[in-house]
């Protein structure tokens, strides 16, 4: 097709109304940057704008302003409508997420409340059966009046109950230490605990060997526990 | 028709107003309709001939406005060239449609808002120029010559479509839109030396 084809047809073309086929072959063109049919397209442009001026002119309905502007509302409160549901729902998924946080916290918590007293139930049971069991043996430490008074409960599984009695005080930097001592060597770490009102209960850890103790000591310790006695045993119970 | 084409279309836009629209503005589409309202009414009932017709389609050419007024740029063209635009699109793809003429090439609201907005497009001092040598030009044209070119506008037909409307040969029809396109164009150029 000539510039002077085309020319005949920018007008169409600017209107829409042009066919396929050519329509394609004056964009092509035009990609091409043809600076004289860009200069036909905007004249057609140009005489195209005035076009509208061939028609007649038509007052619309009266209710027409009111369906149109309607309809805007409608779409503007809706969007309205959905920012506030976006709103909430964030609001509502902070407020989720603070309250699975917060639930996570307390299931945590009361997890590790249980597991302390399932653990504390289990203690109680196996000190019960101790104490209660007729092949339990028992040993006391010589005593003094007013002083500290320790009784070892030994069961046939090599578990042993401490019991004592006129404790002396200790701050709360402070606990009691149970000592496997054997007859010769080191005394060995056999569990911390506190008393109340200078008395205390306390189950071993775990079974100890008890073949090779010789006693059973407490000492007062720093609160965390030491590996050896850093103060002089308070009470020593012979297991002899 | 052309004063109230002018008045709507060439009356300069209100920045404020435009600023309102772009913001989503309620009361800014209200004065957008007042003033732009009758000119979409009047190009989509010229092109669908059905005044339900042309009430959805105002409708949909406001709310098309009122969705696309971030994307209006009054650097390159009138308000009321745009809403113009987009009512002869929406009425010409309307018509198109219902006409199940979907083999033929359905230009896109988008390429033709885009030609509403090319590059160095006429100033709206020209625009006016040529909105009155069409008239002019449209006094002096046969009817013949008149109804091509209506048909082309208002109906977005092609050469061959108007052929086999009007029951004439694509020559005639090619020769019809030729002369009155050459008319109006001698008309502008008359109005632009003046």
């Amino acid at each position: 097709m000539t510039h002077e084809e085309m020319n005949d047809l920018y007008e169409l073309y600017a209107l829409g109304a042009i066919e396929p086929e050519e329509a394609g072959e004056i964009e092509a063109h035009l990609r091409e940057g043809c600076p004289e049919c860009q200069d036909m397209l905007r004249r057609a442009l140009a005489v195209t704008a005035g076009f509208p001026a061939l028609g007649g002119i038509v007052d619309p309905p009266p209710h027409l302003r009111d369906r149109v502007i309607g309809s805007i509302e409608r779409l503007r409160t809706s969007a309205s409508t959905a920012w506030r549901i976006a709103y909430i729902a964030l609001a509502a998924s902070i407020a989720l997420l603070a309250w699975s946080l917060t639930s996570y916290r307390t299931l945590r918590s009361d997890r590790t409340q249980l597991a302390r007293l399932e653990s504390e139930h289990t203690r109680l049971e196996i000190l019960i059966q101790l104490l209660t069991n007729p092949e339990t043996r028992t040993a006391q430490a010589s005593t003094n009046e007013n002083a500290p008074l320790g009784r070892v409960f030994l069961g046939r599984d090599n578990r042993f109950v401490f019991v004592g009695s006129r404790l002396p005080a200790i701050n709360a930097t402070q606990t009691f230490e149970l000592w496997l001592v054997p007859a010769k060597g080191a005394p060995r770490p056999a569990g911390l605990f506190r008393g109340e009102d200078s008395h205390a209960v306390c189950l071993s850890s775990a079974p100890v060997d008890l073949e090779n103790t010789a006693a059973i000591a407490v000492s007062i310790e720093p609160r965390s526990g030491s590996n050896a006695p850093t103060t002089t045993p308070f009470v020593i119970v012979p297991l002899s | 028709m052309l004063s109230v084409i002018l008045a709507a279309v060439l009356s300069p836009d209100d920045p404020d107003l435009i600023a309102r629209l772009k913001e989503k503005n309620h009361e800014a589409i209200g004065e957008v309709y007042d003033r732009y309202g009758k000119l979409a009414y009047s190009v989509t009932l010229r092109i669908t001939r059905n005044q339900q017709t042309a009430e959805d389609l105002v409708q949909e050419v406001f709310l098309r406005v009122w969705n696309r007024a971030h994307k209006f740029d009054s650097s390159r063209g009138s308000l009321g060239m745009w809403i113009l635009c987009i009512a002869r699109n929406v009425a010409i793809d309307h018509l198109r449609s219902t006409a199940t003429r979907i083999a033929r090439r359905q230009s896109t609201e988008t390429d033709l808002e885009k030609l509403c907005f090319h590059d160095d497009f006429v100033s709206r001092i020209s625009i006016m120029q040529q909105m009155k040598a069409v008239r002019a030009a449209a006094a002096n044209l046969n009817a013949n010559q008149r109804s091509v070119l209506e048909l082309a506008y208002f109906e977005g037909l092609t050469h061959s479509e108007i052929a086999e409307r009007l029951n004439q040969p694509l020559g005639t029809i090619k020769t019809w839109v030729r002369t009155a396109l050459i008319s109006i164009r001698s008309e502008m150029t008359q109005a632009a030396s003046r």
